[in-house]
């Protein structure tokens, strides 16, 4: 940690933090990502499908933060592993800057017992590499820093080195 | 299902010197910040101020993408530029600045990303005005050294290094 940075304590805005669960299992032998759909009230992003996560409260831990959320949403435990990616939003209706940072994770109770809470997800899928593209919406397809790295994660799952340049 | 939010609860936070502060957790605010592991030819890439070794890097600005901020910390700090950053591992922690409005105490998320370096060459070129100050030219430290060199205080950033090495 520098002292060079101190004037960049947050100052024009409220920047956040958002951990995310990048929840796979394994389906006879191909790997795929639990991806709830954002409900159709949700003033940010209705409808969007996104990998589940929520706001860290201040002075929790993120894996205890993590996991809390997931099981307020979803009903279910998990246990996390590593982060491999971030990334940012920015949330226009409530003017902040989210950093998301996505972390390897795996449900611990049945699948069969996933409950989604309505006012957060109106459904979810299991989406591998083979059927990306139906959770592709206008403004969130192909291009998209969420996607990309929904891709390099089951990629690293499937056995792919990280590609480090 | 109920939260696990208090509204009393309060933490440790410390400073760059070491002291300790008793911190409110309403009087956070939250630093994102990213970190590059810049390895070549057996050596990493650190910054030095005041002859204490650093990671390159630092905050996160607003509504930039962590892996922007680590590739432009990374070149304002050392000159060299690097490319392709893969976050590897993440450490939380709660610290306290000195700011102009006294003390801000933060609960920095720490995001380490491995880099290549791809261009550049050190320099002090991109120094902001506080790091004219303090800092002093990178240096690319032979990784068998690691285990000698001097570390800021409040974070031993070299357990993350070792785990890259190991990968």
């Amino acid at each position: 940690v520098k002292t060079s940075h101190d004037s960049e304590v947050p100052a024009h805005g409220q920047q956040v933090i958002t951990a995310c669960a990048f929840i796979h299992h394994e389906f006879d032998g191909v790997h795929k990502i639990f991806m709830p759909k954002r409900a159709a009230t949700k003033k940010f992003l209705p409808d969007i499908w996104e990998i589940p996560g929520g706001h860290i409260d201040f002075g929790e831990d993120i894996v205890v933060g993590l996991k809390r959320e997931v099981l307020e949403e979803m009903g279910m435990n998990i246990t996390v592993g590593d982060p491999f990616g971030a990334f940012t939003y920015m949330n226009e209706v409530k003017g902040s800057h989210s950093v998301e940072v996505v972390y390897f994770a795996q449900f611990t109770d049945p699948l069969d017992q996933i409950r989604l809470d309505p006012a957060d997800h109106s459904e979810f899928r299991w989406v591998g590499l083979d059927n990306l593209e139906s959770i592709y919406t206008a403004n969130k397809n192909a291009d998209d820093v969420e996607i990309g790295i929904i891709k390099r994660g089951l990629e690293i799952l499937n056995g792919g080195l990280p590609d480090v340049g | 299902m109920g939260s696990t939010k208090t509204t009393s609860q309060r933490v440790a936070s410390s400073d760059i010197h070491g002291n300790q502060y008793e911190v409110d957790v309403n009087e956070l605010r939250w630093r994102p910040a990213a970190y590059g592991i810049v390895i070549r030819d057996n050596a990493i890439l650190l910054t030095k101020q005041h002859g204490v070794l650093h990671l390159p890097g630092g905050g996160v600005e607003f509504g930039e993408m962590p892996e922007d901020g680590v590739i432009r910390e990374i070149h304002e700090e050392t000159g060299i530029i690097v490319a392709e950053p893969q976050l590897v591992h993440q450490i939380s922690g709660f610290f306290t600045f000195a700011t102009s409005q006294g003390p801000q105490h933060v609960q920095s998320i720490l995001l380490y990303y491995r880099c290549e370096a791809v261009g550049g060459e050190l320099s002090t070129d991109g120094f902001e005005d506080d790091e004219k100050l303090m800092g002093e030219l990178a240096e690319w430290v032979p990784l068998a050294e690691l285990d000698r060199i001097e570390v800021g205080s409040t974070i031993d950033w070299r357990s993350v290094v070792r785990k890259e090495m190991t990968q």
